[in-house]
């Protein structure tokens, strides 16, 4: 596997920067979207219920049949690959974000305003810090969902270790198979360590728990 | 006559989807320097009354002047930077140390960095938490006896106009919590600052008010002193509440001022002493333990400010 890896680097490594690239791209474009929405879900009780309702049927729609219907709007290619994971992560994104907030102590907020704190210095100062380990949460779940769910990009075209995937079961080439899964876990991996530290630092900061 | 720090004019609260009034035509006014308890059971809107002056809950008609200005007509946030604001579980701000937490109005007001390390230390010293040791804790490293201590240096932070405390030691155990009630009383001597204070203890609102606010359904019941409230209650609903507690608790939470009649040369003599702080209950403790009829008030500075008639305080438990 060690020397296929070495042997085929050139084309190897371009899928997993591409996989990394959609991925990213997928989750930054998710939060964008995703993060606002949470804030007026949370600011605003009445559109809860319908952006709710839009999440979940949308989470439960299956990865093929999603692609199947955005083809003809967005073509085959990474658009639609992406454009895929991004109405899939709402639900776990907006879930998590909108918990954050909901979970910050009314009294907090109440003290935060009494205090003379404009509405930007409480969302910015009190709001956001004290929501950010549910925040980071739901970004760790939305990105590992995204790296797996990326490699269905290339049924669409969308290239990633999908397609070494996809290729590598067609030719029935087990190594290649192998190597992609394999990246596909380490990057996982990387990935769940990296968010670990990040949560378990808003946390403590949250909390108050740093020395 | 004192300045007026705050008045209730005509003052209206209704909620948003309740057909009944929070508070319902209160007028009163609070003189500069008073400590005001409201006291009430819940729903009695005793929390709303006071709310509405941090603009926390908007008031439904009516206004409410603080030194002559309706509030409404000052900005929010600069407004309220002046009014210090006390909850139940302190509202601390969990992920800011203690110092942060104190120097929250400082720093929206952009003291220099100095200047709000120096109050903060001050500060601190008032309420006597111990600067090296506790400028950096988080507030859950904290008992809840200390996190009220913080509560309370971060409303005095600027010398505020006004302070609003909404049943600040109502989830503290009793120990601490007579403790605080001591501490917030000396602070208030030190400070002289205006106090309206909310609680549902009738001996809190004894013990720490100049004056008390009586609320029920929505309306002021009587506002009076705590002597007054005790001996002249004005209608049945007071007069109940009052009853409600343990009569010696009337004593305990009675200062001697209330009692303090003036004394002759005789009486001065023949009397026994007793500190011009202290309360009733001790009074008739004094009394009893030495089968006198009356004990002799000596004040802050050595001299006699009267005396207290056991008579007096037979009338009082009646």
């Amino acid at each position: 596997m060690f020397d296929y890896f070495v042997n085929y680097s050139s084309t190897v490594i371009p899928s997993v920067i591409e996989h990394i690239e959609i991925s990213l791209i997928a989750v930054a474009i998710s939060f964008l979207i995703a993060f606002p929405v949470s804030v007026l879900v949370v600011k605003k009780e009445r559109c809860s219920g319908i952006v709710n309702s839009v999440c979940n049927l949308l989470y439960s729609i299956p990865t093929l049949a999603m692609y199947a219907a955005l083809i003809p709007f967005t073509g085959l290619g990474m658009d639609t690959a992406i454009i895929a994971m991004i109405i899939y992560n709402q639900y776990i994104l907006i879930k998590n974000i909108s918990e954050g907030f909901r979970e910050v102590p009314a009294g907090v907020i109440e003290s935060a305003q009494a205090m003379g704190m404009n509405k930007w210095q409480v969302f910015v100062q009190i709001e956001i810090p004290l929501a950010m380990p549910l925040i980071i949460s739901g970004l760790k779940l939305a990105s590992l969902g995204t790296v797996s769910g990326a490699t269905l990009a290339a049924a669409v075209g969308g290239g990633g270790l999908g397609r070494l995937l996809i290729s590598g079961l067609a030719m029935q080439k087990w190594v290649k198979v192998r190597l992609a899964t394999l990246i596909c876990a380490i990057i996982a991996i990387v990935l769940t360590a990296v968010f670990h530290i990040m949560e378990d630092r808003s946390l403590k900061n949250a909390r108050g728990e740093k020395h | 006559m004192a300045n007026i720090a705050l008045e209730y004019k005509n003052v209206y609260k209704k909620f948003e989807g309740s057909d009944r009034y929070a508070v319902s035509d209160v007028s009163l006014q609070i003189e500069e320097n008073d400590f005001v308890t409201i006291l009430g059971t819940s729903g009695s809107g005793k929390t709303t009354l006071l709310k509405m002056v941090n603009r926390i809950y908007e008031l439904t008609s009516g206004t409410i002047e603080l030194f002559g200005e309706n509030i409404m007509d000052l900005d929010v946030n600069e407004y309220r930077r002046h009014i210090g604001y006390v909850i139940q579980q302190g509202g601390l701000f969990p992920h800011k140390t203690v110092e942060d937490n104190i120097a929250t109005v400082p720093k929206l007001l952009k003291w220099d960095e100095k200047m709000i390390k120096e109050r903060t230390k001050e500060l601190m010293e008032l309420v006597q938490l111990d600067y090296e040791t506790y400028r950096k804790r988080y507030p859950n490293s904290l008992s809840g006896g200390e996190q009220q201590r913080v509560g309370i240096a971060r409303a005095l932070a600027v010398k505020p106009r006004l302070m609003l405390m909404d049943e600040p030691f109502g989830a503290i155990d009793a120990i601490t919590r007579s403790k605080l009630q001591q501490e917030l009383l000396r602070l208030y001597e030190n400070v002289q600052n205006t106090i309206l204070f909310v609680t549902h203890d009738v001996f809190e609102a004894i013990l720490l008010g100049k004056k008390i606010i009586v609320m029920d359904d929505g309306k002021v019941q009587q506002y009076d002193t705590p002597y007054n409230i005790l001996l002249h209650p004005a209608n049945e609903f007071v007069s109940r509440l009052v009853r409600s507690g343990d009569q010696f608790d009337k004593l305990r939470a009675l200062s001697l001022e209330y009692l303090t009649e003036p004394a002759n040369e005789e009486e001065i003599h023949d009397g026994i002493r007793i500190d011009g702080l202290k309360h009733l209950n001790e009074a008739l403790l004094l009394m009893l333990q030495n089968d006198a009829s009356h004990v002799i008030v000596i004040g802050d500075d050595g001299n006699v400010k009267g005396k207290i008639e056991m008579s007096a305080l037979k009338q009082l438990l009646q």
